[in-house]
């Protein structure tokens, strides 16, 4: 178990998370690493979907073992508890009475339907900071529909935008879904500040779609005020040249060219070029890119990936290994700086997680239990917001809480 | 946004988008924030939109202006940090000719960012080399061609809110009486935060091994008219597709899990595209809806902003002749403000500023008069 300091800035606020998949569990999983008492909220008949990705069905309490849910819930006490029963929606409301923040991201209508419309957490607690995280917004057409990292993708032009020329589109995978969430984060934080500041609580929307929209701002200033629309390049750059993917001998490299003097240094490596003069500019090494790319992947051919690197980082020219995912951990920038976090779960065992890209903060936040079991927390939390030991029996038995998921 | 961020005061001495996003999303959420400038005005990218985009990063800010020739900037500076709550910089700037006063005790939180981290590693990089190192590139690897960046600057992005966010812990640090540290943001760190779950994933013991999963629905697929995003990540979501095509062949056992569909590729991509090729776009979401299989236009950026749910819902509006993102923070139940100011001209509202830090009336007329000015 990791110790962590006590004077962290969000202790003593109790959040009510009513989030599932990636994006709202990220956000409130933050909130719990900054000392804030997560309690996440499912239901037996349907926990959250995540628990069931990269876990093989079958296995021992194969729920508890996905990656991206134990990722994403550090940190957090979990209650199952049923809100389509009158009962359970009861619990959900006394822990909202009892909470400072409530954060939710289904789709609208889903909370109001278990009667947690704005208008009535509000009159259960008047100064909550509620934080709304619909993916296509509170309003409008798509307001209804369900929405995920991949569809944002599609229809905020980043995928059609991702990819080579003559290719298909390519999704960007599911990136959208932790900007989204960080996005989510600044709003709760801001809120926090509001209510210490002012007094009052507020309710906030951080819509997926909002958020994508400034991603792409950059390239959408430039169509609207040229009238160009920007298209897929593969790993060429409007602006820079050369720049590419390369095989070594052993394994790719990217390499990026910014400007001329980096180019001056790097054709050192290229004697065989011809017209080198003509290669002076960036206008210049645009025109000629196809050329470019046979001569860098030449000399890469001749060399290891690392000593490629190492030859062009010494002359200042932008070069890097391509890393898979899997691998990043490894990453010599990142395991010096050591941002992980070891924490012991009970299903999995002792498990080695990444913190987040923020590093030399004192104190350092860090987690104080791993990623909740289903309704591992039901009784704890439900004496803690006023209920009875014989009242908890009852909502048991009748299967009100739970701590094993009914799968169909 | 009125928030109670309107009583906190942000110096962004620093070029990089990462940076500048950090603080546009501090200003959104209602901070006042502003741009510290040496001697000349902003430097100016020469692509087409480059320097409005830049321009509309800044909305609403103030600038000051000084000049890092005269040995009283450093003291205004000095002043500056010892009132302001937030200081962001970027490695350049901390290392420049006053970048030895950001070093020095003050009450500001500084946060700090740089490729690797403040004690990473200084080699050469930038956005494409950093995604590359960062893992992206894999996670939408393009086939048989390889691996390929993204066009949107996902890495600065991704510094910059995780910047905004370092900030704003601060600034609940000196809310609260808390002293506030120096916070230090790594852009190949933040790029990793994206995806982290691989590596977790292949410590799990009975985990499935991590797969692309971006390329058998979830997938781009071919209608009629143009490109879909289907997905179904989950069995129920699976059988609701398969049950749209009416292909009894996609209801395969094989097909049932992501990581049968992926091992069995050419397969379920055959038949699901000789469905959707038979229907348009619209028609495909319009069932997709009934059904509860999300599915989605792959738009081109000049579409988006015409796009039914942007439209209806002012996500965006006009900054001169561009067309410019809205804040994505709404407080609920309240109008949106849909209009957004120019960004100040070098040194507008440096005054007000200084006068916010506790400098008199003189002491600013002493500066904008002499060559040291705001």
């Amino acid at each position: 178990m990791t110790t962590f300091p006590g004077n962290r800035p969000l202790i003593g606020l109790r959040v009510a998370d009513f989030t599932n998949f990636w994006a709202g569990p990220m956000a409130t999983t933050f909130l719990a690493h900054l000392g804030a008492d997560v309690i996440k909220v499912e239901s037996a008949s349907r926990p959250d979907p995540v628990r069931f990705m990269q876990s093989l069905p079958g296995s021992p309490l194969w729920w508890e073992r996905g990656a991206q849910y134990l990722g994403a819930n550090l940190g957090k006490r979990g209650v199952a508890v049923d809100l389509k029963d009158p009962a359970g929606r009861a619990v959900a409301r006394r822990l909202i009475a009892e909470s400072d923040i409530v954060v939710e991201n289904f789709s609208p209508g889903v909370m109001e339907s278990f009667g947690l419309d704005e208008a009535s957490i509000r009159d259960l607690r008047q100064d909550v900071i509620l934080v709304r995280m619909p993916a296509f917004g509170l309003d409008g057409p798509w307001a209804s529909r369900p929405g995920y990292a991949f569809t944002l993708d599609a229809i905020s032009g980043m995928c059609d935008l991702s990819g080579f020329p003559d290719g298909e589109p390519l999704l960007t995978g599911t990136a959208l879904d932790a900007i989204a969430s960080f996005h989510a984060i600044a709003a709760v934080l801001a809120a926090i500040a509001h209510k210490r500041a002012m007094g009052e609580g507020i309710s906030l929307e951080v819509a997926m779609s909002d958020v994508t929209a400034q991603l792409t701002a950059p390239l959408l200033i430039e169509a609207s005020l040229t009238g160009v629309t920007p298209t897929r390049l593969g790993n060429r750059s409007a602006c820079v040249a050369p720049q590419g993917v390369y095989m070594c001998l052993d394994r790719r490299i990217a390499v990026s060219v910014e400007n001329d003097a980096q180019w001056d240094a790097m054709v050192r490596f290229l004697p065989e070029l011809s017209d080198p003069a003509g290669l002076s500019t960036v206008v210049g090494r645009q025109k000629r890119h196809d050329e470019l790319d046979d001569a860098i992947g030449s000399w890469c051919l001749n060399r290891t990936a690392a000593a490629a690197v190492d030859e062009l980082r010494s002359v200042g020219v932008p070069a890097s290994l391509v890393i898979d995912c899997v691998d990043v951990c490894d990453h010599p920038a990142i395991r010096a700086r050591d941002r992980f976090v070891r924490i012991d779960h009970p299903v999995v065992g002792v498990i080695e997680y990444p913190l987040w890209g923020i590093a030399g903060a004192d104190p350092e936040p860090l987690f104080e239990r791993p990623a909740p079991t289903l309704g591992q927390h039901n009784a704890e939390v439900l004496a803690e917001i006023g209920f009875t030991e014989k009242q908890i029996a009852e909502l048991t038995e009748a299967g009100v809480v739970a701590a094993q998921p009914r799968l169909q | 946004m009125q928030t109670g961020l309107a009583e906190l005061t942000v110096l962004v001495d620093a070029d990089r988008i990462a940076a500048l996003y950090a603080g546009k999303i501090l200003a959104d959420l209602g901070a006042r924030v502003t741009r510290l400038e040496w001697g000349s005005a902003t430097p100016i990218g020469d692509r087409p939109g480059t320097a409005v985009y830049r321009n509309f990063l800044q909305a609403s800010w103030r600038s000051l202006a000084l000049d890092p020739r005269q040995p009283a900037s450093s003291e205004v500076l000095g002043r500056l940090l010892d009132h302001v709550d937030i200081v962001l910089i970027d490695e350049q700037s901390g290392t420049g000719p006053l970048g030895a006063v950001y070093s020095h005790e003050h009450r500001a939180a500084v946060v700090r960012v740089s490729d690797y981290g403040h004690a990473g590693a200084a080699t050469p990089a930038n956005e494409f080399t950093l995604q590359a190192e960062g893992g992206v590139m894999t996670t939408h690897d393009g086939g048989v061609a390889g691996p390929v960046g993204t066009r949107v600057e996902i890495g600065e992005f991704t510094a910059g809110i995780t910047t905004a966010l370092a900030a704003l812990v601060g600034a609940l640090r000196l809310q609260v009486g808390m002293p506030a540290p120096v916070a230090d943001v790594s852009v190949l760190e933040s790029l990793w935060s994206l995806m982290p779950y691989p590596s977790v994933n292949h410590q799990i013991e009975g985990s499935i091994p991590f797969m692309n999963p971006f390329r058998v629905v979830p997938s781009i697929e071919p209608a009629a008219d143009g490109l879909v995003c289907i997905v179904a990540l989950s069995p129920p979501q699976w059988r609701s597709l398969v049950q749209m095509s009416g292909d009894e062949r996609l209801a395969d056992p094989r097909f049932a899990m992501p990581p049968g569909r992926l091992e069995n590729r050419a397969e379920v991509e055959k038949y699901l595209r000789e469905y959707t090729t038979a229907h348009t776009v619209d028609e495909l979401i319009e069932l997709g809806a009934q059904l509860g299989v999300p599915i989605a236009r792959v738009a081109r950026i000049d579409e988006v902003p015409d796009m039914a749910p942007y439209k209806a819902r002012g996500v965006f509006t006009r900054l001169g002749d561009a067309i410019v993102p809205t804040n994505p923070f709404r407080i609920i139940g309240r109008e949106r403000n849909l209009t957004i100011a120019d960004s100040p001209q070098p040194g507008e509202g440096g005054a007000s500023t200084l006068a916010e830090a506790g400098f008199s009336k003189a002491e600013i007329y002493q500066l904008q008069t002499a060559p040291v000015r705001a």
